[in-house]
């Protein structure tokens, strides 16, 4: 086991030399190669501990393997003198503290709650065994939350986006609680 | 998002929503980082905070009868699980335990020392709870795994460069590039890892408000019920009320499976009852399941496995997550992965206000508590431990305390320059002290495996810590000699 994970982690450094050498050449074939190397090291991971395990290492390897390359790459800057800043002049807005409390209030407890709501609903129609339900909901919903949570910070049109989650969930949750399913 | 986030490209809008949510959960996701990358090694750490246990992979079957035997004649109060741990969960020692104490067992069965891992527990709850009462602490933890979810997707969409820029590094400066490409490059490059961890760590937060919306939609509010869906429940069974005959059990396990380092723990539940069984936790290699379980009446007849080796998919997703959160498969190579990783994850949270900070066109306060922050908080847990080995004050209150002392110093110094020198000294002279105090209070013990596997790279730290402090004052030396030519 000692000799196949050090030859996978070969496998994972020369995987990523690749991808640098696609990058520091703006070749697309060295780059195709590289990354068709990761995924080769992530088979040959899974050949060495099991699928389970090999999976897991092989796809967090690469977070490390890069630094070589990122480290031949580091170029320093010159030192400069940090420009002195004027004080932050502090000023007490109520409306904007109100604002950015209701923005925090809605992303954090509001969005979990049309999250699970929304989650429950969708997977229970799924056409699996309800812990495979139960499994996918628990962990889509976090993205699920994340995705919403980005779309609202993001959009220009805050009102369009409450109503259309809202009234998903509304629509979720008179499913669950409405009686509507048998 | 002080203003409506205006009509412009979409990796510029990008970047402001993910400004605007790194700067919600900034600090308390520094905090989860960091006390998470520690907490990998929670099992050292409770080796560690009792070095002078003794320490065995062996046992035999006599002796956790003697030591059960023991621990139920001599503690009578109501208990509804017995436990007994073997060394298979990565901790050499016996520990024979109920819902209120436990107790190490010697080689003959006979308890001995009672278990005390505060600090250990402190940093354990740091991480799950952030110290808050236990069912909103956890929630908001793992909203942050959600959110972090978000500023990944945002992050990813704020970055049009990211192929370009792939590989690049400046560094030096004024520290602004040099921030903005650690981010960069650690965030990108990792985001496979935290996406795992977001989702994984969101899990046990959120699977609590699962369970709850579906008992009331589907179960009248049998939370019970929702999790014998999930999991496997338990037995019912009608038997006479007797002590469980462990070894009767214990052999039959060993003819079934390969108990040799895998079995994790035993639980005896519902005790002195007729619903008593008894419960078998075995690692299975390979895999990521917590364990496969074994199931045996108070007689020791064998009732069957739970199935979550082999069991309904979706089972064994939900008992995966765990070792995958954790880390907690294969042993030391992957523990030392998932530090290298959470470190860089705790660096991209701090890193993250960094660039917040030097972009701002205005200086306030943030500017000095930001860092006293990111270079006290681990002060502060050193001096937990200190505080906690020689005068056993609470580690969590003196945690608090020392971060508020180090956050009101970095006020009074008003000077960002020097606070990360000056923290990163402070950070060395507390971990020598520490060596100092471990020494006193455990003598030779203090040089047991148990203990060298945590100070020797707790004394790395310092060692690091000093040299890295001086380094940052060389150069400001340099540069203000530079200037003044």
């Amino acid at each position: 086991m000692i000799l196949g994970s050090f030859l996978a982690l070969v496998g994972s450094t020369v995987a990523a030399g690749g991808i640098y050498l696609g990058w520091r050449n703006s070749s697309a074939v060295y780059a195709w190669l590289g990354w068709l190397a990761v995924a080769g090291s992530v088979y040959c991971w899974h050949l060495v501990l099991g699928v389970e395990y090999g999976l897991t290492i092989g796809l967090c390897l690469p977070a490390l393997t890069v630094w070589a390359a990122i480290a031949v790459e580091a170029s320093p800057q010159r030192q400069t003198r940090e420009r002195v800043k004027p004080a932050h002049q502090w000023r007490v807005a109520p409306r904007q503290i109100a604002r950015q409390t209701g923005h925090i209030l809605y992303v954090l407890p509001g969005q979990m709650f049309i999250c699970a709501l929304i989650m429950i609903a969708v997977v229970y129609q799924l056409p699996v065994s309800e812990p495979k339900q139960m499994a996918t909901g628990v962990l889509v919903m976090p993205v699920l939350w994340g995705l919403l949570a980005y779309w609202y910070v993001l959009s220009s049109r805050k009102w369009l986006h409450i109503v259309l989650s809202l009234g998903a969930a509304a629509v979720a949750g008179l499913w669950l609680f409405g009686g509507a399913h048998g | 998002m002080a203003k409506s986030v205006s009509a412009g490209s979409l990796a510029k809008r990008s970047l402001q929503s993910h400004t605007w949510l790194g700067l919600v959960v900034s600090a308390v996701m520094f905090l989860i980082c960091l006390s998470g990358t520690i907490a990998v090694l929670h099992k050292e750490f409770e080796r560690w905070e009792q070095p002078n246990i003794p320490e065995t992979t062996e046992y035999t079957v006599e002796q956790v009868e003697r030591a059960y035997t023991s621990f139920t004649e001599q503690y009578s109060d109501d208990t509804h699980h017995y436990y007994f741990v073997f060394p298979g969960t990565g901790i050499p020692r016996l520990v024979m335990e109920d819902d209120h104490r436990a107790h190490f067992v010697d080689e003959q069965g006979t308890l001995i020392e009672q278990e005390n891992v505060t600090w250990s527990r402190m940093l354990v709850d740091l991480h799950l709870y952030l110290h808050l009462p236990h069912s909103f602490g956890m929630i908001l933890v793992s909203a942050c795994g959600a959110l972090l979810c978000a500023l990944i997707v945002s992050g990813l969409m704020a970055h049009p460069r990211i192929i370009k820029d792939a590989f690049k590094f400046r560094y030096g400066g004024d520290g602004l590039k040099e921030n903005i490409d650690m981010h960069n490059r650690l965030s990108v490059w990792g985001t496979p890892f935290h996406l795992m961890i977001a989702i994984t760590g969101a899990y046990f937060g959120l699977a609590g408000v699962f369970v709850t919306l579906i008992a009331q939609a589907f179960y009248d509010g049998d939370t019970q019920a929702v999790y014998d869906r999930a999991f496997t429940p338990e037995p019912e069974l009608v038997q006479e009320i007797a002590p469980p005959d462990i070894g009767t059990a214990m052999r039959d396990l060993q003819g079934r499976v390969n108990t040799e380092g895998n079995l994790l723990f035993f639980t005896v539940h519902e005790p002195h009852t007729p619903q008593q069984f008894l419960e078998f936790f075995v690692k299975t290699p390979e895999r990521l399941i917590y364990s496969e379980n074994y199931r045996y009446d108070s007689a020791g007849n064998y009732l069957g496995k739970a199935g979550y080796s082999d069991g309904d998919g979706g089972m064994q997703t939900l008992y995966s997550v765990f070792r995958i959160h954790f880390g907690d498969f294969i042993g030391m190579p992957v523990k030392i992965l998932y530090i290298v990783l959470g470190m860089m994850l705790t660096v991209v949270s701090a890193t993250g206000m960094n660039i917040w900070l030097k972009k701002r066109q205005t200086r306030d306060a943030l500017n000095l508590l930001w860092p006293a922050f990111v270079w006290g908080t681990p002060v502060a847990l050193v001096v937990s431990a200190l505080s906690y080995f020689a005068v056993a004050v609470s580690p969590t209150l003196v945690f608090w305390v020392a971060l508020a002392v180090l956050a009101g110093l970095a006020l009074r110094l008003n000077d960002e320059a020097r606070i990360v020198p000056l923290y990163k000294q402070l950070l060395a002279s507390v971990i020598a002290l520490f060596w100092l105090v471990y020494l006193v209070r455990f003598g030779t013990a203090a040089f047991s495996v148990a203990a060298l596997q945590v100070n020797v790279p707790l004394l790395a730290v310092a060692v690091w810590a000093m040299w890295s402090a001086r380094r940052n004052k060389r150069k400001m030396m340099q540069f203000a000699a530079s200037s003044a030519a």
